[in-house]
């Protein structure tokens, strides 16, 4: 069946089984930031925006995709031109292998979306659906709440 | 392997209905998606009904009780005041805890209620406070009370062609008290145990009380045993320990994360602390807030 998407800003005619799930059939075309960790919903390396807020891939239906707007980490910036949460979280060594960090990032682009100025308490909120195994989560926070002020930095420049 | 199922996405209940009639046992209600694609059924030929396009997802108060709809999801219940008239807010806490924030953005309370894992919060919450399941169906709309749903599998409970649109819960007195309590291995981690606790007062002394514990059984029971011991006391540390100890749960199951005799002791401890706090909340005037 055919599902009428719209991938990081380009609407897209994807062709997905009646069985497929959202995280499998966006890494079958190319979006591999996401990654399929634990794929019952516990690690968030899946996460991606539907519609502007955090889900899961791995526990969406592909179908049920129809006619929303799917945010991909591909979606935020590139290594050219990153996104400021990308850039504070290089900046703050929040990253080591990787393999959360997409996820990561989204889950902070829902909430500063929701909350341009959110608390560190919110921010552990945010982000409690994203297990990182490698560096804890001190650096993440403290990437996102540098990550608020170069966005409200932005928001200023004319 | 690719199933051969088809997906529908009606618009109004009578199509939803249309459905379920037609497909029987082939169909499948889909709201949020999460335990549906956590664990997708492995038939063919399957009737998948999403019902994303329903308007059903408000947080109202009608006569004498909130009404919450079934698409509603466990972050609406978190953000909506109107919770806040019904179970001392303990929706609110209760919400906040099913799973990290990317999942409780599509878990519904339909689902929730309807489809329950073992563990799941809701509900034990609707036991506690005496919720309606009201459920529509080719003979419109009717109530379900959930000392009735949650027996078994509250599907069970559904007559062919019906499904539920709202759960219905009677909005507090002054001077009730009420809280619900969970052990997890996170805050948002599924339970090992879990309580939700309603108390009514006729001044100083306890005059009604629902005391409901789950994620130890199959399903979410009341212990009656606690609750007579509650009625007509003042509810004092003593009181309370005594009526604890009548605390017999039926068909406690051991499992991953806790065996059978940990989960007995700590629902024990976890009733207990609720039954304190919901007597302390009536007695203060306090809400509910967050409380594990």
């Amino acid at each position: 069946m055919v599902i009428d998407v719209n991938i990081n800003g380009e609407a897209v005619l994807l062709e997905v089984e009646a069985d497929e799930l959202l995280a499998t059939a966006l890494r079958r075309i190319g979006y591999q930031g996401l990654k399929r960790g634990c794929q019952d919903g516990s690690c968030g390396a899946c996460t991606v925006l539907l519609d502007g807020m955090a889900v899961r891939s791995c526990l969406l239906f592909a179908v049920m995709a129809d006619g929303h707007e799917v945010t991909t980490i591909e979606g935020l910036g590139t290594p050219s031109t990153p996104h400021p949460i990308h850039q504070a979280f290089v900046d703050h060594g929040a990253v080591q292998c990787g393999y959360c960090i997409p996820g990561m990032v989204l889950s902070a682009k829902a909430l500063l979306d929701e909350n341009p100025w959110p608390s560190p308490r919110e921010i552990s909120e945010a982000l409690d659906g994203n297990l990182c195994r490698c560096t804890g989560y001190v650096k993440q926070i403290e990437a996102v709440l540098d990550a608020r002020e170069r966005l409200a930095a932005e928001q200023e420049e004319p | 392997m690719s199933r051969n199922w088809t997906w529908y996405r009606p618009t109004t209940l009578d199509e939803v209905v249309g459905l379920l009639l037609a497909h029987g046992d082939d169909a499948i209600i889909v709201a949020g998606g999460t335990a549906v694609a956590h664990t997708p059924p492995r038939r063919d030929g399957l009737a998948m009904i999403d019902l994303q396009d329903l308007d059903l997802r408000r947080i109202g108060v009608g006569e004498g009780a909130v009404l919450i709809d079934a698409l509603v999801t466990a972050q609406d219940l978190v953000h909506s005041s109107a919770l806040d008239e019904v179970g001392a807010g303990m929706l609110r806490t209760v919400g906040a805890g099913m799973g990290p924030r990317p999942v409780r953005n599509r878990i519904t309370v339909g689902g929730n209620v309807m489809q329950p894992f073992r563990w799941c919060d809701l509900p034990v919450a609707m036991l506690a406070l005496d919720a309606d399941l009201e459920v529509f169906g080719p003979k419109g709309f009717r109530q379900i009370p959930s000392d009735e749903a949650f027996t078994a599998q509250p599907r069970r409970q559904l007559a062919p062609g019906e499904l539920l649109v709202r759960v219905v819960i009677p909005l507090d007195s002054p001077g009730d008290g009420a809280c619900f309590m969970k052990l997890g291995w996170t805050e948002v981690d599924h339970a090992v145990a879990s309580t939700a606790v309603s108390l009514w007062f006729d001044g100083d002394r306890c005059s009604g009380a629902r005391v409901a514990v789950g994620a130890i059984g199959p399903m979410p029971q009341r212990l009656r045993g606690v609750e007579e011991a509650l009625v007509g006391q003042r509810l004092d540390d003593a009181v309370i320990a005594a009526a604890v100890s009548k605390a017999d749960p039926e068909k406690v199951i051991g499992g991953l994360k806790a065996d059978e005799e940990y989960r007995r002791e700590v629902t024990r401890v976890l009733v207990r602390r609720a039954i304190t706090s919901a007597a302390d909340r009536a007695s203060s005037g306090l809400d509910g807030g967050r409380t594990w």
